[in-house]
Parts: structure tokens; sequence; C-alpha cells
């Protein structure tokens, strides 16, 4: 019979059933909650926001949220990106939001990958520029790699850096995978292999710094 | 009537007519001395007693007392008569006898010098031989009608066999007879005078016996390749590699004529043997000893030897190994040394010459030796990045320029040079080095019409062509186009000009992605003479439309027409110089402040001026305070009483030298021109393999460039390809890129 098309359905009943847990306009009222008048949640509206939830501006949460809304840039929200993002994560009350922030947390482990790498983009400020700066790098790093094993190391050799003075996207992304594979003693490190000239930097650098 | 016939002995033959009358009887006797069955009892031991006196006699060397016919005649009846048997058995016990008799003498001898006995041999032997040689004659009915026939050895084999057991092989005097040989030979070796025929005499007996091989030729061998052994480990430790070689050559030439009086038939296995112990064993020390010497010191006819010598006993490889070894270490020797870059490439020519002479006399021309000289060059030439290829094309270029130097080089010689110039650009790798440097130093003598001959430089390009494509000497090509229209222009342009004006313009027009990067240097340009370069980019605009002209400064020269009070004389001078005199136009007197800010240009470049005006041959102009160097607060006087007797004088330009900025700018050039060909590469690949492992990438990059890159130098590259989206890390796999359309 018509039973695929009536699972389907079904299946389709299961999303709208979602989206009509969730109020569109309750996003939308607690978006001009922040916005103001503007059509965007801006770094004033983000703290009010912080106030409410009940975070500290700096928790990392903060970020998860972002990387959820996908903001395009860090202290913005528009208004698209809010409440399509809100929908999405089934959240149209401060109270949902509440109850949502250990799930966040645990996104920040379980996703952390990815939110490094989005980190970067959100924090290039120009239009047509692919790399940040040092501090805003090692404050990053340090939030989200905190216990990493070449963290502290590597945020030191950035700031002893002469010949660098920016990092770009496929270094920071290799960063990541270099501080989450390669041992404290380098021994499973080949520069033979396609790290970039940074990290191969960094590598002697640490060597230097280890000899013995 | 009876008929009577005649058995055995006589033959009577009858006739009878056919009418039954009897015709009268012939007979016709053949007589003969036998009688049926008919000798005499006892002939059997009367005629051997008769041979036995014969035999007696003919082994002591006495006389014999019959004819030979009667001899002959007594063997035959013994033999018709069947008493062949016994004749035999007896003749052969006779001559054992006399054999053993013989032998006594020689172990009575036994104590004598072991050559002497040799002839004591000799003489029994050469005895023995004719003894029965004649005794055979006699007895020869009964080695034909009976020792043929029943298949015994024939007379003389017999007598052979009862030599060799009888004497030769009896203990003593074997053991001695070797001895002797041995030690004859070992004289003869050593150069001491021996009697040849002697020995020849002895192993042709020897031979003759049956005894050459199993008895004597072993021990011959052996003695051999001990006395060769010693001799030519005396001489590998003792002597020149020389004096060896000739030694060797030598003695197998020596061996070669010595067996024809021992017995050629040993002569392939003794020429082996001496091969063996004098080369064979020691092929890798001999090379040690002074293979390396020998080249160094362009010993052909040593080399000669050795080839051939390595040749008999097929140890080429070897040799070439050597060879190939020697050039790529005394190469590198030579190209890594930097105090000697100055007289390098002459070195480098000279040592493809002595090689290449080498390799046709001493090692006939051989193909593999021919590819090992090849490939040892390109190793060497290659150990040093850069140098070679600068410091060929300087030298080259050296060649080409007006010169002394080139004046004394007819065409033929040139042409000669330039092919060992190519020889050696062949072997390098880093062509496109060679090509930056060949080409600034081309466009300087184009420029500056010093070249010495544009056929000369045609034929260079057009080897350069052949070698490396046209592409390559593209650019090369380009710069003599535009030489050409160039000339074309600057007729349309003084054609085009209403108003000839004061200054008579000459330019040239560069098409700037052919010639080397030049600086351009802001300079202030006296008035008249920018107004006529305004003149002539405009003309230039309007048959161009939409290129840009940059000037050259650097580059320009001029003749300025100086109304001396001596007379009014031509000097032919550098832009910049002019520019410098131009100024003294207004005053007699200038500072070196003024001279910076009239002219424009920089410390370094007025320096350089200045000194060629002020401290050169000819000097216009008188530097205070007097000192060798140009310094901040000196100050210039025009030398108006300048005069000279030439109508027209050149002012030697300082310029000569290639100065650092020249070098680092063409090096840069190169450098960039590489990095655009190693993108190229990668993407080219990546598009072709859509997702490769990083050290694939990197191998297949060594493969296709033809420079030496570092993989530094590589990551660098594909990290700008990431950026610029042309590729991106492989999410799925580690370690490998995939290519983005």
């Amino acid at each position: 019979m018509a039973r695929t098309k009536k699972r389907k359905h079904s299946g389709g009943d299961k999303r709208d059933s979602k989206k009509r847990r969730v109020s569109g306009s309750k996003i939308l009222k607690m978006f001009k909650q922040f916005a103001g008048e503007e059509d965007y949640i801006g770094p004033e509206g983000l703290l009010k926001f912080c106030d409410e939830i009940g975070l500290d501006p700096e928790d990392i949460v903060l970020l998860v949220i972002s990387w959820h809304l996908k903001a395009e840039q860090a202290l913005y929200f528009t208004q698209e990106e809010f409440v399509e993002g809100l929908q999405k994560l089934g959240i149209d009350s401060i109270k949902k939001f509440k109850k949502k922030i250990p799930a966040f947390r645990k996104d920040a482990v379980d996703h952390l990958s990815s939110i490094f790498e989005y980190a970067f983009t959100f924090s290039i400020e120009e239009q047509n520029q692919h790399y940040i700066d040092f501090d805003t790098a090692i404050s990053y790093i340090q939030l989200l790699q905190k216990n990493g094993t070449h963290t502290n190391d590597f945020c030191e050799f950035l700031k002893k850096q002469t010949s660098y003075k920016v990092i770009n996207k496929d270094q920071w992304k290799m960063f990541y995978e270099f501080n989450n594979t390669v041992s404290n003693d380098l021994s499973d490190y080949d520069e033979n292999e396609a790290w970039p000239v940074m990290i191969d930097e960094f590598a002697e650098y640490l060597q230097e710094k280890y000899k013995d | 009537r009876r008929k009577n016939i005649m058995s055995s002995g006589g033959l009577r033959i009858s006739l009878r007519g056919t009418n039954g009358k009897t015709v009268p009887k012939l007979n016709i006797r053949l007589s003969r001395d036998r009688k049926r069955g008919g000798l005499p009892d006892n002939y059997e031991e009367t005629t051997w007693e008769k041979l036995k006196m014969t035999i007696r006699a003919v082994h002591s060397g006495d006389s014999v007392s019959f004819s030979f016919e009667d001899l002959y005649k007594c063997v035959e009846n013994m033999v018709d008569h069947k008493f062949s048997e016994n004749l035999y058995n007896r003749f052969e016990e006779e001559c054992k006898i006399h054999v053993e008799r013989e032998c006594e003498k020689l172990v009575e001898g036994i104590d004598i010098d072991d050559i002497s006995f040799l002839s004591l041999v000799n003489s029994i032997w050469e005895d023995h031989c004719q003894q029965m040689i004649l005794l055979r004659s006699l007895f020869l009915c009964l080695d034909r009608k009976y020792a043929h026939v029943n298949s015994l050895p024939s007379l003389w084999d017999m007598g052979l066999n009862l030599f060799r057991e009888h004497i030769i092989l009896v203990d003593v005097v074997s053991k001695k007879l070797l001895a002797g040989l041995l030690l004859i030979i070992s004289k003869d070796r050593k150069n001491e005078s021996v009697d040849t025929s002697l020995i020849k005499n002895l192993t042709q007996m020897l031979a003759s016996v049956h005894l050459y091989s199993e008895y004597f030729e072993g021990q011959f061998l052996e003695e051999t390749s001990k006395f060769y052994c010693m001799e030519s480990e005396q001489y590998l430790r003792d002597h020149t590699l020389e004096e060896f070689l000739n030694n060797v050559d030598r003695r197998l030439k020596e061996e070669i004529e010595r067996a024809t009086y021992i017995d050629n038939r040993s002569c392939d296995r003794l020429i082996a043997t001496v091969e063996d112990v004098c080369l064979r064993n020691k092929l890798p020390n001999i090379i040690e000893k002074g293979f390396d010497e020998l080249i160094e010191k362009d010993k052909g006819n040593y080399l000669s030897i050795m080839y051939n010598l390595y040749e008999r006993v097929d140890a080429l490889d070897l040799l070439k190994e050597a060879w190939q070894n020697y050039i790529q270490v005394k190469g590198k020797e030579l190209i890594t040394d930097e105090n000697k870059d100055k007289t390098l490439i002459q070195e480098l020519l000279d040592f493809k010459d002595k090689t290449d002479r080498i390799l046709i006399h001493s090692f006939k021309d051989n193909d593999v030796f021919y590819m090992a000289l090849k490939n040892a060059f390109i190793y060497f030439m290659n150990e040093r990045l850069n140098a070679p290829s600068v410091l060929l094309a300087r030298y080259l270029s050296s060649k080409m320029i007006t010169g002394r130097e080139r004046r004394a080089i007819n065409d033929n010689e040139f042409e000669t040079i330039l092919e060992k110039v190519m020889d050696i650009f062949k072997c390098i790798n880093e062509k496109d080095v060679f090509e930056a440097f060949y080409k600034k130093d081309l466009a300087k003598r184009l420029l500056l019409n010093k070249s010495a001959s544009i056929d000369a430089e045609k034929l260079v390009i057009s080897k350069l062509k052949t070698e490396c494509g046209s592409q390559f000497t593209n650019k090369l090509e380009g710069m003599f186009k535009d030489s050409d229209i160039s000339e074309e222009i600057v007729s349309n342009f003084k054609d085009s000009v209403s108003n000839p004006t004061s200054i008579d313009l000459k330019v040239q027009v560069l098409t700037a992605a052919y010639w080397p990067p030049f600086a351009t240097l802001n300079v202030n340009i006296p008035d008249e003479i920018s107004s006529v370069l305004t003149l002539f980019s405009d003309f230039y605009y309007t048959q161009y439309n939409g290129r840009k002209l940059r000037w050259i400064h650097a580059l320009g020269q001029c003749l300025l027409k100086a109304n001396f009070p001596k007379g009014k004389r031509e000097l032919q001078a550098s832009f910049f110089q002019s520019m410098v005199l131009l100024l003294f136009n207004e005053t007699d007197r200038l500072s070196y402040e003024n001279l910076s800010s009239g002219t424009g240009l920089d410390d370094l470049e007025l320096k350089k001026v200045i000194k060629s005006l002020a401290l050169g041959r000819v000097r216009l102009i008188t530097k205070e305070p007097k000192s060798r160097s140009i310094e901040h607060d000196d100050e210039f006087i025009f030398r108006k009483n300048f005069t000279t007797r030439k109508m027209r004088l050149k002012i030697n330009q300082i310029q000569q030298m290639e100065t650092q900025d020249e070098n680092t700018r063409t090096q840069d050039a190169i450098f960039k021109h590489r990095q655009y060909q190693v993108d190229a590469a990668i993407v080219r690949i990546m598009k072709t393999r859509n997702h490769l492992q990083h050290n694939l990438l990197v191998s297949e990059l060594y493969r296709q460039l033809r420079f030496k890159f570092r993989p530094i130098d590589i990551k660098r590259r594909i990290e700008r390809l990431i950026e610029q989206g042309y590729m991106e890390r492989s999410p799925e796999e580690r370690n490998s890129y995939n290519y983005l359309a």
C-alpha cells in the first residue's frame, strides 16, 4: 500500500511537531529583547543576554552557542542566525536556554575540533582577511585547548616569533591536529610529512627547548 | 708329354700347338732362391745371431759388418717364414737391455748438477732416436708385416715405451729430470743464458713418450704460478705501478715466446696462469697502487697498457669504476674549491680535454668508458649549486666581448672553445642560472655595442637552442629582435620630427620580458635631454598605444661636445658621468652635496661616477682634498685646461665589475621563476592525480623539476596553493591532498 509514503509523512510529522514545540514568535521576541532597534544583536546585547542566562561572557558556552548559530562574526548575531539557529536547537525561551547549558558544555568536548576550526573564521574581522593575529589566536588556543600537550609551548613560540606575525587557517587547523596527535617527546612526529612549515619550525623549537 | 709345373719357386710354361703337334717347350724359369720350405734348419738362429750383432753394433755405435740389403733380406726372410714373433720379442729384449744400460749411465751420473744431467739425458735420447731410426729401417718388414698387422706397437713406439719405462720413469731419473727442467726454465725466466734448444728437445722427448702432460705440464704450470706470484707481489710492493705494468706486459710476451720452445700446446694454459697470478688475483690492488696518479700525470702509454691488460682478463668493469670514481672525486675537488673560482672554468675545460684525450688514446674510445666519463661529469658539475653555471656564463661572455682577449682568437678557435663550453654546459642541471647570467652579459654587450661578432652571438644561441629547445633561447632571440626593431623605430622617429633637435638621439627599445631586470633610478635629468626623451616617448606612444616605456638611465651613453679653452673636443661618457659634467657648465667648483642634489644619484652610484671622472686615467675634475676615496665633504674643480691629442676621448667607466646588486637581482629573478615552475608543476600533478599523498607529490616533483629544491620550499608553495584554493588537505586521509577544481 502507500506505507512508505506514510512513513515519510510521519517523519515530516515528527519534524513539524518539533517545530511546533518551538515558537517562532517567541524567538523573535527574544531576539528583539537583545537587539533593540537593530537587526542584529551586538556586543552590548550579548552582555545583557549573558546576564540573563547567567553566563560569564568569557565562558566557552558562548562560543559554542555562536557555533550552533553559525554566527559569522564574533560578538554579533544577525536576526537570521539567531532565529534559525534557535529553531534548530529547539529553544524559544531563556529557561530553555538555561536548561541547554550543560549540553552545550558537552558539545565543547564532543565537537571540539569543529569548534576550534570555527573559532578561526569567526575571529576574522575584515572581509578578505585570511588570518588572525597572535593575540587572538593565543586566547582561543588557551580557551579551547586548555590541557593540550603543546598548548603552552605553542603560545610561547608564537610570542617569540619574528618570521610570522599572523596565523592562517591551514596552520590553525594543523596546530589542532599536532596538539592532539603528536606526543610530548615528538616520537611520532616526522618532518617529511605534510605539516605546514610553521609547525615544522615549532617542532624544531620544541626539540631545541627540550634537548635534554 | 708331361706337364711340368713347378711348385713354390719355379714356373714352367708349356705350350702346345692346336694341331696336336708339339711345339718345342719353352721353359721360363723365374728363379727364386728359396726352395719349398727350403730354408736351412738353423736359419732362424743363424740369422738371429747376425741380426743381434747388428743391433748391438748399432747400439754401441760400432760399424756394422753386413750390408743393408743383406740385413734387410734377413729380416724379410724371417718374417716370411713366420719367425716374426720370436724376432719381435728378441728385438724388444735387446733394446730393453740396451735402454737399461743407458739408464745406468744416468744413475751413475746422478750427482752431477741438474743442467748437465739434462744434457746427458738429451744426448742419450738423441742417440736412442738415431739408433731406433736406423734399426727400424732395417727391420721395416717386421714393422709392416708383423707389428702393424697384429696391432702390436711399431718398433718405434716400442722403443719409446722402453725409453719411457726404463729410463724416464726410473725414480731417481724422473725426479732429477723434472727438477732440472724446472730449474733451467727458471733460469731462463731470470734472464740467465740457457740453451733453449735443450729445453725444446727434452720437452719434445717427453711429448714423444706421452709423458708431457701427466709428468711435466702440471708441475711446470705450478712452478710458473709460484714464480710469477712472487715476482708480481714484489713488483707491486717495491716498484712503481709503471714498472709493474711494464713487467707484466713484458712477461706475457715472453711466455708466449717461451711456449714455442716448451710446447705450444701449453701456451693457452701458460698465459692463463700468468694472467691469473699477475693480474686476476690483484686487480683491485693494482688500481689502488696508482691508477689515479697515472691519470693525474697524464701517462697515456701506461694507461694503455693497463687497459689492454684488464681487457685480457675481462676486468674492464673494474677499471671503468675506478675511472669514473677518479673523475668524480677530482672534479668535485676542483669545483668546490671556492678560492679557485677565477680559474675554475679554464681548469674544467682543461680537465675535460685531458679526460677526453685519455679516453681516446688509452681507452680506445670505449663506449662504456665514455658513458662513465659523461656520468661522472654530470655528477660533480652539480655538486655545487649556482656558481658553476654563473662562472660558465661569465666565461663564455668574456669570449664574446670586444677587446684584446677576443682579438687574439680567430673564428675556428672560437668555435672550438664554444664546443668545449657546450660540453660542460650539457652536464649542468641548473641551466636556468646560466641563461639568466648569460642574458645579463649579452644585454650589456648589445646595449653598449661591445659584441665582438654578431655571427658568434648567433652561433652560441643556435647551439643553446639545439641543446635546450627553443623555449630556452626564446628571450635571447627576442633581445636581438628588439635591437633590429629599435633601429627602425629610431629612424621613423627622426623622420617624424619636424625640427631636428640639437641633440641627436638614439634609443634602444627593449621588451622587458626578454631582457634582464634593470633597475630604474630616479635621477635629475637635465632639461634639454629630458625634453628630447619626452619627444621620443610621445612619438612611441603614437605608434604603440597601450605600452609603457621606462627609461634605464644607468645604461645611457652620451657624446658630449666640449669647448675647452685649449680646443674643442668630443667626450664619450656614460649618461651619469655626463650629468655630473653638465653641472659644471654653470660653475667651475662644486661640492659633493651639490653634485648629489644636482644629479639625484644615490651615494653608491655617485661616488663611482665621480671617481671615474676625478681619479681615473683621464681626469676631468680635480678633487679636494687629495685622497683615494670620495667623501661627503669633498669639493671638485673642473679642469678647464684639460686637453688631449685625441679629438674624441672615451672616459673609462668604472662599471665593469658586476655589482652585488646586479647579482642579487639576477638571482632573485631566477628564484622567482623557479617558484613559478614549482607551483605550475604542483598544480599540474594534482590536477592529473586528483588525490595524492604528500611524499608521493614530493618525489614526483623531484622527477619533474630539473633544479634542486628543499622540501621546506615545496611545503611553502603547497601552503600557498592551499591558501589560494587550488588544493586542500584531504579530510579523508592524513598527509594527503585533494585537487580543487
